[in-house]
């Protein structure tokens, strides 16, 4: 027979002003079952859970139902309170009262009304609870980091400071990312490599850390803690045991492509390593541009490699790892050049992105830092910078901003102003978004100190007339069209996410947006985390991000891939779906309606008529209890603990008099 | 044509069953009332098969009944006469692994439409599985076939016609007669659970009693099981003593998922569940 206790709490005035509590309370003890009902001002405090504490142990009680605020408030207080008295925790439900009635109500009696409703309810459910116990799944206490960027380096660095084995996988030859390309960064100016560089050594010399460069994931299975991933390793037709990395062959392949690096200022060869600080600084083959593999002939490279590394049979190599957590850090790409036509990028020479700015100013790069006219190699005396192309253009299908142009804008311009001192700089742009911190000092000083020219105002066209670049647009603050002849233009265009983005959320069942972007599990309060258990997210893969945030990003995921993996096992709520295998008929719907992965197939043997039968099992460490498999099971073979068929029922059930039914006639 | 895929239909069987291939071939003999379900063991049996128009049963749901689920378990060949249309059914069931398909034989009628009474079948209504897909062998030429005009969905149609008021009349007569003998369910070839939800009792979702809520309850929860599933075979209906149209309920519900989705039940043996499926660009426009 079921003894419950029943408590209702004033919240001070936040309920009992609208509700009246001891009406509540009293129309309570009249249920059926219910042995105790009590009101108190604020249930949650120590007198309170007191209360709640004596009761149960006077009364015998054999379930709670807490009325007061929302489960998501103080159901683990009230749960860790029965735990306490060696009652199980899954015998208490909470009454939400407060958000659900006092506070979206104005009407005393009716509010009052529906909290007695709503009690009843509760009080229908818990005597069909039955007690639960916490799900306890082993951890693997290792990390698994995709993308070799500023991102994953960090995150990497920061797991394996704790102890714990980091695998990184990186689809180009190189780690370092987008930050290898950057010259000086704002709004210190200090040099991108100068600081990155240490890092991509210390990582991939960290004893910890297992680096798969020119790799890709071909495949994620298992969940939280266990997860198994196929790391596919791109052939990359040179033996890296072997390499001695002495450059020879790259220096007679006859080869040539564009450097992608480089961003097409500059060509690589075939047989290449992306930058000289790459790391592994050992080489590559492009199959699609080396010869051997284009016209079967060639072999130049293998002719002449000392320590005979050349293999152009490599195949591609699977590895399979075990790993606890998974941190995405694949980060971004750039809009493709023909999205914008008529500002000339990808036709007019003279046009180029940021990026490819960058490489310009960069030491390193293609012009060895000379800013030059891609067109003659002349130095630039005029050049415009145009802010905001594609970004916040709902007409190009990119209605959000890009977040680091304005400031990597007025750098540039900063830094063009350094090296070509009688130099003219213009920038259009909408608006200056300068929110970092030193970042609105950062754009004064280059407004103030080096003379740049902001024009507020969007750029209609960018023309070539007579072999000149003409910019023509609108300078909203004066009134005036103006027509600007500039020597380069450089567009600041817009960030979105990395190709391969999709495919890649989907191998990992974690959510993206409209763009591309992976999708945090709450964008306040769980940032890092995605909605799949054990994987998080760093950097630019989720939104754009400069440079700062996507350290702090990577730090956060890091932190929380430290806290998962601190403990031998995990420990899960038990709301999860269960298979009754005597009714199950193996048709696997739940498995295609799954979005975790955590339906499994086993062979069960009925007990009564020793038969074998193939069916469905829920895997309670992956089962997030979404419910979404209960409503495709026809013979209900599938219920979900906690939030059982017969649970919800029994609270319809309670309110069927409020309920209008079909009568019959 | 008929009448020489009859003749071969006979033959075949006696081959099959002879040689071994088949323990047992379920088609079709004379009965009252036209046809009823045939299991021929014994070659000296053959002669009692017929095809003609009054073919008109699914008779798929036998596969995962006794006897022939106890023979296919023992690890048995099964045959199976089946149309065009009877093929949704079979791929259905593939689709969701209750039949094995490297354990069953089918025997494809190329037809030229079945009568129920003196009319054709709705279902053969612009039929466009006259020509059966996926079978192990088919009986009948390709050639000569008239394609049967008409729509259909007529029936539903009618109904759908009606107002609010009116509708809601019509099913309150029509599902008020009904008994509960779930003869429906026995005879859908898609109702094939151990333990149907009809006879849960925690908590017990319909009604045991013949009342008009209760055989809504249990009309309407049949009608959302069969969503995506549904072949349109009719055989619901067919077997229903008391009149009533319940295949309506069901057929509407596949006609809509076609028309909203592209998605024909059983139209693909390969193609995943459409309920299990998820697609990007699935249209809402209709969730409100």
């Amino acid at each position: 027979m079921a003894r419950i206790g029943v408590f209702v709490c004033w919240c001070g005035s936040n309920i009992a002003s609208t509700v009246d509590v001891k009406a509540v309370a009293k129309a309570a003890a009249s249920f059926p079952g219910v042995a105790h009902a009590t009101d108190y001002k604020y249930m949650c405090s120590d007198p309170g859970q007191n209360l709640i504490r004596e009761t149960i142990e006077s009364e015998h009680l054999t379930g709670l139902v807490v009325a007061a605020c929302s489960p998501r408030m103080h159901e683990p207080t009230f749960r860790r309170l029965a735990l306490e008295t060696g009652m199980n925790p899954y015998l208490v439900e909470m009454a939400n009262i407060r958000e659900h009635c006092s506070w979206v109500h104005e009407d005393k009696g009716e509010a009052t009304a529906k909290a007695i409703e709503t009690v009843r309810m509760l009080v229908e459910k818990v005597k069909r609870n039955s007690p639960l116990e916490e799900i306890r799944v082993p951890v693997t206490k290792k990390a698994l980091v995709i993308g070799g960027g500023v991102a994953g380096i960090q995150a990497g660095l920061d797991i394996v400071t704790a102890g714990i084995p980091v695998i990184m996988v990186e689809r180009s030859p190189s780690i370092g990312g987008h930050m290898a390309q950057l010259d000086e960064t704002f709004p210190t100016l200090d040099c991108s490599q100068c600081i990155l560089t240490p890092k991509m050594v210390e990582l991939s010399q960290h004893r910890l850390v297992t680096l798969h460069t020119f790799s890709e994931i071909d495949e994620v299975s298992g969940f939280v803690g266990n997860f198994k991933v196929k790391i596919r390793k791109k052939a990359r037709t040179v033996d890296h045991d072997k390499c001695t990395g002495c450059g020879i062959c790259m220096e007679k392949c006859p080869a040539k492509v564009s450097s992608e690096f480089d961003r097409g200022l500059s060509d690589r060869k075939a047989i290449y390593v992306p930058f000289p600080q790459a790391i592994p600084n050992k080489p590559v083959i492009d199959r699609s541009s080396c010869i051997w593999f284009t016209k079967g002939r060639c072999g130049v490279c293998k002719k002449l490699c000392p320590a005979e590394a050349i293999d152009f049979e490599e195949k591609d190599v699977i590895v399979e790892e075990q790993v606890g957590a998974i941190v995405v850090a694949t980060g971004y790409d750039l809009i493709d050049r023909g999205l914008y036509g008529e500002y000339g990028h990808g036709k007019i020479k003279d046009v180029i992105d940021g990026l490819q700015f960058e490489r310009m100013l960069s030491a390193s790069g293609p012009t060895g830092g000379k800013i030059v006219r891609p067109s003659d190699g002349a130095t630039p005396k005029t050049v415009v910078f145009v802010q905001c192309v594609g970004s916040r253009d709902d007409s190009k299908g990119i209605p959000y901003c890009s977040r680091i142009c304005c400031m990597y804008t007025a750098k540039h311009a900063m830094l063009y102003k350094h090296r070509v001192k009688d130099g003219k700089a213009y920038i259009f742009y909408i608006d200056v978004r300068a929110g970092g911190k030193g970042y609105e000092e950062f754009v004064k000083r280059a407004v103030d100190e080096d003379r740049v020219v902001y024009l507020r105002g969007r750029v209609s066209r960018i023309f070539e007339k007579n072999g000149t670049v003409f910019v023509k647009g609108s300078d909203t603050l004066s009134g005036q069209q103006v027509e600007i002849r500039a020597d380069l233009v450089v567009l600041a265009t817009a960030v979105t996410s990395s190709h391969g983005s999709r495919e890649l959320a989907q191998r990992l069942r974690i959510g993206f947006d409209q763009y591309g972007f992976f999708t945090e599990a709450h964008p306040k309060l769980r940032p890092v985390e995605t909605t799949t258990p054990g994987i998080y997210l760093a950097g630019a893969c989720q939104a754009p991000k400069d440079i700062p945030d996507t350290v702090s990003q990577a730090s956060a995921a890091a932190s929380k891939v430290i806290g998962l993996l601190s403990s031998d096992e995990l420990i899960r709520e038990p709301l999860v779906a269960r298979v009754d295998e005597k009714v199950c008929i193996a048709c696997f719907m739940c498995e295609s309606t799954c979005p975790y992965g955590a339906i499994e197939h086993v062979t069960w043997k009925d007990p009564e008529t020793r038969k074998e039968k193939e069916v469905a099992r829920v895997n309670p460490g992956i089962c997030e209890g979404c419910g979404a498999c209960l409503p495709v099971c026809r013979p209900k073979a599938l219920d979900l603990m906690g939030f059982s068929d017969e649970q919800i029922y029994g609270e319809i059930n309670a309110l069927s008099d409020l309920v209008k039914v079909i009568h019959d006639e | 044509m008929r009448s020489e895929q009859e003749a071969q239909l006979r033959r075949r069987v006696s081959q099959l069953l002879e040689d071994g291939t088949l323990k047992v071939v379920l088609g079709y003999a004379s009965g009252f009332k036209g046809t009823r379900p045939l299991f021929v063991q014994d070659t000296r049996h053959v002669d009692r098969l017929v095809w003609n128009e009054a073919c008109e049963a699914n008779l798929t749901g036998y596969l995962l009944r006794e006897p022939l689920k106890e023979m296919l378990d023992a690890g048995n060949r099964i045959g199976l006469v089946v149309k065009g249309c009877d093929m949704r059914a079979v791929n259905v069931l593939i689709q969701e692994g209750q039949v094995d398909r490297s354990k069953i034989y089918l025997i494809g009628m190329v037809c030229e439409g079945v009568r129920d009474g003196s009319d054709f079948s709705l279902k053969c209504r612009n039929c466009r599985v006259q020509i059966p897909e996926g079978c192990d062998e088919t009986i009948g030429t390709h050639t000569e076939l008239e394609r049967l005009e008409g729509n259909p969905l007529e029936d539903i149609l009618k109904v759908k016609a009606m107002d609010l008021a009116e509708r809601w009349a019509y099913w309150k007569q029509e599902l008020s007669r009904c008994i509960k003998c779930y003869a429906c369910r026995q005879a859908c070839p898609m109702c094939y659970c151990q333990e149907c939800i009809t006879e849960k009792s925690r908590p017990q979702w319909i009604e045991k009693a013949p009342t008009l809520s209760g055989n809504i309850a249990y009309h309407f929860i049949r009608a959302i099981h069969l969503a995506g599933r549904c072949v349109s075979c009719g055989e619901c209906s067919r077997a229903c003593p008391m009149d009533i149209p319940v295949d309506m309920l069901t057929r509407f519900v596949a006609a809509t998922i076609e028309e909203e989705f592209g998605y024909i039940a059983g139209e693909d043996v390969n193609a995943k569940p459409f309920l299990g499926t998820y697609r990007q660009d699935d249209p809402e426009d209709f969730i409100r």
